[in-house]
């Protein structure tokens, strides 16, 4: 790398510096220089196409695209002229005639409408030209979002964004001129299409009303709600979330551009799930009566539990917890450590071995994308860990990293791999085509998952790492271990055992009550413990007591169901998979009844 | 290798394959084998000659004939005459299209032996699809000095040397372009060859390629090797099955012979090329989104910079040049840069191939100089606008190219001087577009494309030029408005200035360059609904009427009669030409020149059948009754007062609408009765005084008031009438001779035509001797000579053009010469001779050969030294006349530069806002119908002036009529005018032609096709 040399040039008289090669469109914004643009979006390639952000250079009869052009020394640039105000006026105009732009109508405005608040800027109060007005169908077939191709000025940022930032290339534009559009795979509706995962960058990115979140649509401008910034909780990436709400509701979830993990970026889960699925929460305290379970008091409910912990002995009481706590709520179960026998976190096979020995790196998904080679084992990243699969595929797709997954699920990443593989499979064919693969692979990158820690699992990951020292000058692999609860590895490290089998571990003691952590968990925690099925303990203890936000086939086993707090009502820390600790912020105060996990376990076990 | 003695090279270009050159080639091997010849004649497929129009096309060497038209049918025919028989095969041969005669071999083919071939030199030579003919013809020299002898450098420096500029379009110097790559670090390098020929009309590289496919494949090892890339691409369009094939055996051919690969030459240098194929994408010619198709993403252009140079495919320096750049390159190695400078201009050197295609006799390529101006590769090569119809303009550079009119003509092929006139070089076609091209509808058309084409990336070009078609195809529908013209250059000058790629920067080109030069078309569409050329079809009736210069309801009034409606035929007749059977008698029925029918067999007889309509009317009492109809729809008093000065035929006519409109109309003539020309001018043989007289008593009886013998600026004084009446139309024709510049014009016996055919229609006898020469072409040359002739004079009409170009109508022509007249053309007069009394004795002419084609697309006759003396005693001068400027000086009205009367072409005032002017007075002497055509539209201008609303339509009758296309070929054959027979007619003065039988008027009317029903308009929403 050379050094970046320095320049210096004006722009509106205004005498700017920068390094060579930056944009005048990055430097004039640095500088606090308005230009206006439609088809920009910041980490984005930049595209030329939307013709607002022109500008002229002293001299040159010309006008340049500011997003595209490099600033060269010496040169005066000028933003703002009558020509230009009216060329880009006239821009505005024919956006405003092609296609149904009528504002009061536009119901799906995320608050700033890029073309309004042009149209504002340029003092647009009439359209020169007759409105074209094609009538153009509404994709809503998306579970989550809709596409209005009557809004769509065609500035291509939702076509990068999928391209680019998820990978997915699911959008493109068909057809030429007038009659482009943009389209989902082969001209297909969202819910045919097989490579759309839903992740909802192209919402977040189009500056129009054409892309909307059906529950944020009718809801008001963005501009107009309270942001709040959190951690999401759904996975161990931590990816950083910008919450909108307005009175008490959240109105949209974005992911925060400011976050070092995900800058911006959210994966089907984090953007969507958590808030815009329909999920029936328990927000009183439930005890059961007549065998059914009844509202109740706080304080009835507590009474309950104490009674029925009094009645047995510490050695006849556990704690399971659900790998979804804060490293502060851990924090006070190991300090309840003298008034219970057994404290487990329930985690999935095979994935006790990944809590015992953390694998952070620090950067690990910055640095992914500067791996030549990325491995993937007993993993499944786009199913579980989205935003980190967007990362994979754009380095495959984009660098050309090389890619070789060993899983026995098919994901959609597969349809970028170079190598192929069950997990299991130690066929000497297969394993020369992946040495010939990974030859001259200097900046390997490994992902690996609970599957990879069976012993053949091991043995492959070993094979691969001896496959990847043998390149020379290739560097260590770059190890990134994946959990499937969100905070498994801090929680280990605090203390908190790693449990893989549930039934076992409750058999191992006759026990007369047991207390469940299930927190905020969608299925109650049940989707991991039933992949081992539910304990048939379970409905043998006297007293089973789930503390739980949402209802589940737990709650229905229990005796005491005490409504927990959901993530965007939690405060504490997490730790990512990184090691990074990041910061959760109450986005609404606690809904109903419900309290924070920390607090209801010192209720309980004061 | 067996030697031929003849060798007949086919051509086996796209053009000439479509016609049937592989079926022509096998019949020519089967022929020939036949004939036991297949040992002397060898046949060689070659490519593109350039005459693709007369394809398939055959050469003969040694001897260079060149045969048109080699289909298999006349194959055995022709190689019994020319390789058995020893003599040329005449029926294929070409004719030259000027002089009418055969061209026997291609260096006397005016088309081949006016161009300079360079790029073009082996085409249509060579047989494209074998290497070891190239390597004869010095290919691969060029390389071979290249890369052994010299550095890259030194390449380099001979292009720049050579001037050579890019000719894809933008003529950027190569050798700059390639120094900017060649010092760029970053490897890999690519070249790129662009070949993605999208204009419509264009050809030049798909003919190169098909031609001389291992030219460019040279060009661009020698352009890889001097810039230090080792790959390239050439990215063809999918439209070229045959130029693909080619390019890939010269590629497969290249690897063979070790031009192409790893260390060519043993210069250590590898090169490969691999061809990408574009899908017919326009856009994809711009060389930013050319790249982004060979990546095999969506073919859309990026802005600049980064240049290709520094970051192109694949973010790697890149170099795109043209076909024909890289197909130049081997000839400047080979032939040295400074010898290549040698040719062209100052700032474009070397030859350009252009496409010739539109309304041009020679379509094909053509390869001149640059500097070469447009005149001569139209005139000279293109051979001008078939059918003798006039040029109009020139499109230059594709679609997105500008619209350069005739007056411009003189400008050198040379990038500049196009930019400044608003077109561009492009890749070099040129469509040609005459008369018959409606300039507004060519501003649509290329629009059309444009926007079709555009990626749609950006706003301007996507919606900017959907805008402008739209408000194209509303002045064509001819619901446009003026304020529409100020719209469509306003949305120009945006998508000009702000559109991201050279497709939407160029694309207003063709609106901006038409709307400068003809916007008087627009304006015409807009003003009066009208395309004169007839092509926007919702502003016409029907093609005739469109045409005609009265705008008749042609149909109308033959569908009327073919339902016996005579009547109402009359009615309708007489109300859009109130001088039916004077028109009837001498228009120059422009209507038949579009009438649909002529396309099944001949046009029908539309001015003979609107005659027999009018003399059946006046020689019954329909004529009264349909008068009195007539006056029944007259429009109340108005109480304004209107002069007209002059009462020919434009003054008649504006007169009789003006009076019909409630106006008090009086006629003011010199002369002692109406009719101006028509009784005064036109000989009685030709137009009975009696016609005349029934018609003028028609408008009289309308309400139009006459005073006669009253002389404007004399009699009559111009602030009297011009105090007394509310509007003024003048109408004084042209009565003042023009002059022939020779000597001896002063001679006695030399009469004006005008001045002799008025006073033998005043009855006078002019003293006419015994032999008369008449100098002129024109409708009065022959009046002036049938009069003349039947006066007893002998009659010599010289006329200094071809007969083809007399602008007389060719049946009188016909019928002058059958009375006795004896015509010579090509024959300028230079001296009249006299004696001593200036009588005259003698005519002296000149022979005239053709010379260069003017801008109206005629051939300027040039006079040679050939002369010789037409011995007579009267000279008739009929070479037309011009209007009396001294009456407009006296008046104080304004002129053109031309000296004519200036006046608004759409108001038809004057500078005088009270006075408006019509007929020839205005135009210039031209012809009957076109005199009562500027009358009407006065009228009509004059009255919405006096009265603000627009009534004229209102004097109309309504007719319905049956609405049903008639079946085809209805009605027989054409019924030509009736005519005495020769020997009945000559010598006397009565009506040489009879008014058409009931049976053949009616026959005509059958015979018409009805354009004029429209089939219900697809609904477009």
């Amino acid at each position: 790398m050379t050094a970046t040399k320095k320049i210096s040039f004006h722009i509106d008289g205004q005498l700017c510096e920068a390094d060579d090669g930056r944009t005048i469109l990055q430097v004039a914004r640095a500088n606090n220089i308005a230009i206006p643009t439609l088809c920009y979006m910041e980490g984005l390639t930049p595209w030329g196409g939307c013709r607002l952000c022109i500008v002229e250079i002293e001299g040159s009869p010309k006008i340049v695209p500011a997003c595209t052009t490099p600033a060269v020394a010496g040169t005066k640039i000028i933003t703002k002229s009558d020509r230009l105000h009216n060329l880009r006026k006239a821009t505005l105009e024919l956006l405003f005639s092609e296609r149904n732009h009528i504002c009061p109508m536009c119901q799906y405005n995320k608050g700033d409408c890029g073309l309004q608040h042009q149209g504002y800027v340029h003092g647009i109060d009439s359209i020169r030209y007759p409105y074209l007005f094609p009538a153009l169908p509404v994709d809503v077939s998306a579970k989550y979002f809709g596409m209005d191709h009557n809004r769509c000025i065609l500035c291509g940022r939702c076509v990068r964004a999928c391209d680019e930032i998820e990978g997915a290339h699911t959008l493109d534009v068909a057809s030429r001129g007038i009659r482009n559009r943009v389209i989902v795979d082969m001209n297909q509706t969202f819910a045919e299409s097989s490579t759309c995962t839903q992740c909802g960058a192209c919402v977040t990115s189009c500056p129009t009303g054409t892309l909307f979140d059906k529950a944020a649509a009718f809801r008001g401008p963005l501009a107009s709600c309270q942001q709040v910034f959190t951690t999401c909780t759904e996975c161990p990436i931590g990816c950083g979330l910008r919450v909108f709400t307005k009175e008490n509701r959240i109105v949209n979830v974005w992911g925060d551009p400011n976050s070092p993990v995900n800058r911006g970026h959210l994966c089907v889960k984090g953007r969507y799930e958590t808030w815009a699925e329909p999920r029936e929460r328990i927000l009183t305290p439930l005890v059961r009566k007549n065998g059914a379970l009844q509202k109740a008091t706080w304080v009835e409910a507590l009474d309950t539990i104490r009674k029925a912990a009094k009645a047995a002995k510490k050695t006849e009481k556990a704690l399971l917890v659900l790998p979804r706590l804060t490293n502060e709520t851990a924090k006070t179960i190991i300090g309840l450590a003298g008034k219970i026998d057994r404290v487990g976190m329930h985690v999935a096979t095979n994935e006790a071995a990944l809590c015992a020995q953390p694998d952070y790196t620090a950067d690990a998904l910055t640095k992914l994308q500067d791996a030549d080679a990325i491995i993937i084992i007993g993993a499944q990243p786009s199913r579980d860990q989205g935003v980190l699969a967007a990362r994979i595929r754009t380095t495959v797709r984009k660098k050309g990293a090389k890619l070789l997954i060993f899983h026995a699920r098919k994901t959609n990443l597969d349809q970028f791999a170079d190598v192929r593989a069950n997990v299991v499979s130690l066929e000497s064919k297969l394993w020369k085509r992946v040495a010939a693969t990974l030859a001259g692979v200097k900046r390997p990158a490994v992902v690996y998952g609970s599957n990879a820690m069976t012993p053949i699992g091991v043995t492959v990951l070993e094979q691969l790492i001896k496959i990847l020292e043998t390149n020379q000058g290739g560097q260590a692999p770059l190890l990134i271990g994946l959990t499937a609860g969100s905070n498994s590895l801090a929680l280990a490290g605090a203390g908190l055992e790693a449990v893989e089998e549930v039934g076992p571990w409750l058999d191992a003691k006759p026990l007369k009550f047991l207390h469940i952590v299930a927190g905020d968990a969608p299925d109650g925690g049940l989707q991991v413990m039933e992949e081992n099925g539910v304990p048939a303990a379970l409905p043998q203890i006297d007293c089973v007591v789930v503390q739980a936000a949402y209802q589940s086939h737990l709650t229905d086993l229990a005796k005491v169901v005490l409504p927990a707090a959901i993530w965007c009502e939690k405060s504490g820390t997490i730790t990512n998979f990184e090691g990074r600790q990041l910061k959760l912020t109450p986005v609404l105060p606690l809904h109903g009844e419900a309290r924070e996990d920390a607090a209801i376990l010192e209720s309980v076990f004061a | 290798m067996a030697n031929f003695r003849a060798h007949i090279l086919i051509c086996t270009g796209t053009g000439c394959t479509s016609s049937g050159s592989f079926a022509a080639r096998d019949a020519l091997v089967r022929e020939l084998k036949k004939a036991g010849l297949e040992n002397e004649v060898r046949v060689v497929e070659t490519g593109c000659m350039g005459r693709c129009d007369l394809g398939p096309v055959a050469l003969v060497y040694p001897d260079g004939t060149f045969y048109r038209s080699v289909v298999a049918a006349d194959v055995p025919k022709l190689v019994a005459e020319h390789f058995v028989k020893g003599r040329p095969y005449e029926k294929l041969l070409p004719r030259d299209p000027v002089t009418n005669s055969i061209v026997a071999t291609q260096q006397d083919f005016a088309f081949f032996n006016l161009q300079s071939r360079i790029v073009r030199e082996n085409c249509g030579i060579i047989n494209p699809e074998n290497i070891d003919e190239y390597v004869a013809r010095d290919g691969y020299a060029a390389l071979g000095k290249a890369l052994t002898e010299w550095k890259p450098e030194q390449v380099i420096a001979e292009i720049k040397t050579s001037g050579l500029r890019g000719r894809g379009g933008a003529g950027f110097p190569t050798g700059v372009k390639w120094e900017l790559m060649a010092k760029v670090p970053t490897k890999p390098k690519y070249v790129i060859c662009n070949a993605d020929e999208g204009d419509p009309g264009a050809f030049m590289n798909r003919s190169v390629i098909e031609a001389d496919p291992h030219s460019v494949v040279e060009g661009m090892i020698i352009g890889a090797y001097a810039m230090g890339a080792n790959r390239g691409f050439i990215y063809i369009r999918a439209e070229y099955p045959l130029a693909i094939k080619r390019l890939q055996i010269a590629i497969d051919q290249g690897y063979k012979l070790g031009v192409l690969g790893k260390n060519i030459f043993e210069s250590g240098f590898d090169f490969d090329i691999e061809l990408r194929i574009g899908a017919g994408a326009f856009v994809c010619g711009e060389e930013t989104a050319l790249m982004r198709s060979i990546e095999g993403r969506r073919g859309q252009p990026m802005p600049r910079p980064p240049f290709p140079a520094q970051s192109g495919l694949w973010g790697k320096p890149t170099n795109i040049n043209n076909v024909e750049t890289w197909s130049t390159v081997p000839i400047i190695i080979r032939r040295g840069g400074a010898w290549y400078a040698t040719i062209g201009t100052e700032k474009a050197k070397g030859t350009k191939v252009f496409a010739l295609a539109g309304k041009i006799t020679n379509t094909g390529l053509a390869e001149v100089p640059f500097g070469t101006p447009l005149h001569d590769i139209i005139f000279e090569i293109g051979g001008g606008p078939p059918n003798g119809k006039q040029f109009k303009a020139v499109q230059s550079g594709g679609p997105s190219g500008g619209v350069i009119p005739s007056s411009l003509l003189d400008t050198p092929l040379e990038y500049e001087a196009l930019q400044k006139l608003g077109s561009i070089m492009g890749s070099g076609g040129l469509v040609i577009m005459d008369e018959d091209s409606c300039m507004v509808d060519v501003a649509r058309f290329f629009l059309e494309f444009c926007c079709d084409e555009s990626c749609g990336k950006c706003p301007p070009c996507r919606v900017g030029t959907k805008q402008m078609l739209n408000l194209l195809e509303k002045i064509c529908r001819g619901e446009g408005v003026l304020e529409d013209l100020d719209r469509l250059e306003a949305l120009c000058q945006v998508v000009r200035n702000a559109s991201l790629c050279g497709l939407g920067q160029t694309a207003p080109n063709p609106v901006l360059t038409t709307l400068k030069h003809f916007r008087h078309e627009y304006e015409q569409h807009i003003r009066e609904h009208r395309c004169a050329a007839g092509v926007c079809t919702a502003l016409q009736l029907s093609p005739c009427e469109n045409t005609c210069p009265l705008n008749m309801n042609i149909p109308g009034f033959l569908q009327l009669l073919k339902e016996d409606r005579l009547e109402d035929a009359f009615e309708q007749v007489v109300m859009d030409n109130p001088l039916p059977a004077s028109t009837g008698r001498v228009c120059q029925h422009s209507c038949e020149n579009r009438c649909r029918r002529a396309g099944a067999d001949a046009s029908v007889n539309m001015r003979e059948t609107h005659r027999y309509i009018a003399d059946m009317a006046y020689n019954s009492d329909l004529a009264k009754k349909v008068l009195k109809r007539i006056l029944k729809r007259k429009r109340a008093a108005t109480g304004k007062k209107i002069a007209v000065v002059g009462a020919g035929p434009a003054g008649l006519s504006g007169a009789f609408y003006l009076a019909l409109l409630g106006h008090k109309v009086t006629v003011y003539d010199s002369a002692p009765n109406a009719g101006g020309m028509l009784r005064y001018a036109l000989p009685e043989y030709r137009l009975p005084k009696h016609v005349v007289d029934k018609e003028v008593a028609f408008i009289r009886a309308a309400g139009v008031q006459f005073k006669f013998n009253t002389t404007l600026g004399k009699t009559l004084k111009f602030e009297q009438l011009e105090k007394q009446h509310d509007a003024v139309l003048l109408a004084l024709g042209t009565w003042q001779e023009t002059l022939l510049g020779i000597p001896g014009e002063d001679a006695r016996g030399l009469y004006p035509s005008l001045e002799f055919l008025n006073a033998s229609s005043y009855g006078q006898k002019p003293p006419l001797g015994k032999k008369v020469v008449i100098i002129g072409g024109g409708n009065s040359a022959i009046d002036a000579a049938r009069t003349s002739l039947r006066m007893g004079a002998e009659v010599t009409i010289v006329y200094r053009r071809s007969r083809e170009d007399m602008p007389a109508i060719p049946e009188e022509t016909r019928q002058a010469i059958e009375e006795g007249a004896r015509l010579i053309t090509m024959a300028a007069p230079v001296r009249i001779i006299t004696d001593k009394n200036r009588r005259i004795t003698g005519l002296e002419t000149a022979k005239t050969v053709a010379g260069k084609f003017d801008s109206r697309g005629r051939r300027s006759p040039v006079i040679t030294k050939e002369t010789y003396v037409i011995p007579c005693d009267t000279v008739i001068k009929a070479i037309g006349e011009k209007a009396d400027s001294t009456v407009t000086q006296a008046l104080g009205l304004e002129t053109t530069s031309r000296n004519t009367l200036k006046v608004n072409p759409w108001t038809h005032q004057t500078s005088h806002p009270k006075v408006y002017a019509a007929g020839d007075y205005v135009t210039g002497s031209a012809n009957v119908s076109i005199a009562m055509g500027w009358g009407k539209k006065a009228a009509k201008s004059i009255d919405r002036a006096l009265t603000g609303e627009d009534r004229f339509e209102k004097l109309w009758p309504h007719f319905d009529y049956s609405q049903t296309i008639p079946p085809a070929g209805q009605g027989g054959g054409r019924n030509p005018e009736r005519l005495l027979p020769v020997e009945e007619r000559r010598g006397t003065w009565v009506d040489v032609s009879p008014t058409f039988t009931e049976w053949q008027a009616k026959a005509e009317c059958f015979r018409c096709l009805r354009c004029d029903i429209k089939a219900p308009e697809a609904n477009t929403h």
